[in-house]
């Protein structure tokens, strides 16, 4: 299991990260540092900003200020400073990071087998038979080796979703960024997402930035827990004290109304 | 009717085609190379393809091919009326065309370009491997009927002297040879034989590409 990620590792830094869409303030200046190894969960109301934490780090939004720092590498930046690294340096470094999203967004007009292959073949230079038998292993990890000729629209969400899993890691990335992952699945299929992301978790040492809305898995899985409101931080900490014991009058009441539902 | 006449029209019908697979031969890497270029990143690549679509969208293609064959040749470059008419027939095409596939190229969620810019592809690859496979299947209807436009503004060549489907029936016509009535019906009844080939393509064509694509696209 330990060549499963990169171990290049010094992990996600946030300084003072400001999104916007117009006069919105998506993200406040927003500071975060995820050293590497550690698994944050991400929790907070819709339109927290929470998604779009995750979405700046994978360089799917531009920002307004502030700087992203991934593994030791400045990949987003809109500083004082001119120059930032060459554009190389920052793609070897978002190499190292994988995204699942919410609606897995696997390739339908691909097999299961091609949509793990690509990428280590295109972008890393492996040779098909070295990419297959990476694919094989990680088919396996998450339960679906048997599927590897189907194509995704034969495959149940929770399945294109361990497939969306398998496909990430065969980046061998060292930062993984999970999308509310089983916000899109019927509530039947949620375990067998979490549980492949539960044996990741035991199993390696990625780095994990987890959204999501499961308290009970963002419990088990996470060193820390941040509750987001607004675009920025409100509270954070040891699970079990963001959860179960929280300081902030915000982060009790979204809990509350958690609980009600 | 006689053996001559009858030659005649399957010589036409065949001119006719031969300019329809040439102008879609033209089109095709035309139409393909303008959609691209709608969405480059580069404002004036987008520029001259928005010029391009909108000059022989908003100019008659019938015009174009008079300005090509009578025009051309004044400014020193004599064209066969056969290489003028396929030609003009693509090109004009390409414009339709163009913005279909501009079309459908957008119709395909940009979740699918966010995830193969996470996986490190790159922007050629991603447009090849999973855009462009999964714009397919949507831009084909609309691609059949620009085949069929292209087949049925064939006929234009005749006007400048390519002796395809429509020019052989109407000398007949024109010469008394052949009623006028029996031409002309046999004219219409001919474009429609023609164009089954091509609508029975398209079919096959879609039903193949979606065979993978279940509820997607």
């Amino acid at each position: 299991m330990t060549e499963l990620v990169n171990d290049r590792g010094s992990g996600i830094s946030l300084a003072g990260v400001t999104k916007r869409y117009g006069d919105h303030v998506v993200l406040d200046g927003i500071d975060l540092e995820v050293p590497a190894g550690e698994r944050v969960s991400l929790i907070g109301p819709s339109g927290s900003g929470k998604t779009t934490v995750l979405r700046c780090i994978a360089r799917l939004e531009a920002i307004q200020s502030g700087s992203i720092t991934v593994e030791g590498t400045e990949v987003a930046r809109r500083t004082e400073k001119r120059t930032g690294p060459p554009a190389a340096d920052v793609a070897a470094a978002m190499r190292g990071v994988g995204m699942v999203f919410q609606q897995f967004n696997l390739f339908p007009n691909m097999s299961v087998m091609d949509n793990l292959t690509i990428a280590p073949t295109r972008v890393l230079g492996l040779g098909a038979e070295e990419a297959r038998a990476r694919a094989e292993g990680l088919l396996e990890l998450v339960g679906l080796a048997a599927k590897a000729r189907a194509y995704p629209s034969q495959l149940s969400g929770g399945q294109q979703q361990r497939v969306a899993i398998a496909r990430a890691l065969a980046m061998r990335p060292s930062v993984l960024l999970f999308d509310e992952v089983t916000s899109a699945l019927d509530p039947e299929l949620v375990g067998e997402v979490l549980e492949v992301i539960r044996g990741l978790a035991a199993a390696s040492d990625v780095t994990m930035l987890i959204v999501t809305h499961e308290m009970q898995f963002a419990r088990d899985v996470s060193d820390r827990v941040i509750y987001m409101e607004g675009g920025s931080v409100v509270e954070q900490g040891p699970p079990d004290a963001v959860l179960a014991d929280p300081a902030d009058e915000r982060t009790q009441r979204f809990l509350r109304r958690l609980l009600d539902h | 009717m006689n053996e001559v006449v009858v030659r005649s029209m399957l010589d036409g019908a065949l001119v006719t085609t031969e300019v329809v697979v040439l102008a879609l031969a033209v089109a095709s890497p035309l139409a393909l190379t303008v959609a691209l270029a709608r969405g480059s990143r580069f404002r004036l690549v987008r520029a001259i393809a928005l010029t391009y679509v909108e000059f022989l969208r908003g100019t008659s293609a019938l015009v174009q091919l008079f300005w090509v064959y009578f025009v051309l040749p004044e400014l020193g470059a004599t064209i066969s009326s056969f290489v003028a008419g396929f030609v003009v027939l693509g090109v004009n095409a390409s414009a339709y065309a163009a913005e279909i596939i501009r079309g459908a190229i957008q119709a395909v969620p940009a979740a699918q370009s966010e995830a193969a810019q996470v996986m490190g592809l790159s922007t050629a690859t991603t447009m090849r491997r999973v855009i462009l496979p999964q714009a397919w299947p949507i831009m084909l209807p609309a691609l059949g009927n620009v085949a069929i436009d292209v087949l049925k503004a064939s006929a234009l060549v005749s006007l400048i002297t390519v002796s395809d489907f429509t020019r052989e029936l109407t000398q007949w016509a024109t010469t008394g040879v052949l009623d006028v009535t029996l031409a002309f019906t046999l004219l219409l009844a001919g474009y429609l034989v023609l164009s089954l080939p091509i609508t029975w393509l398209g079919h096959l064509l879609e039903k193949r590409s979606r065979r993978h694509l279940g509820a997607v696209a």
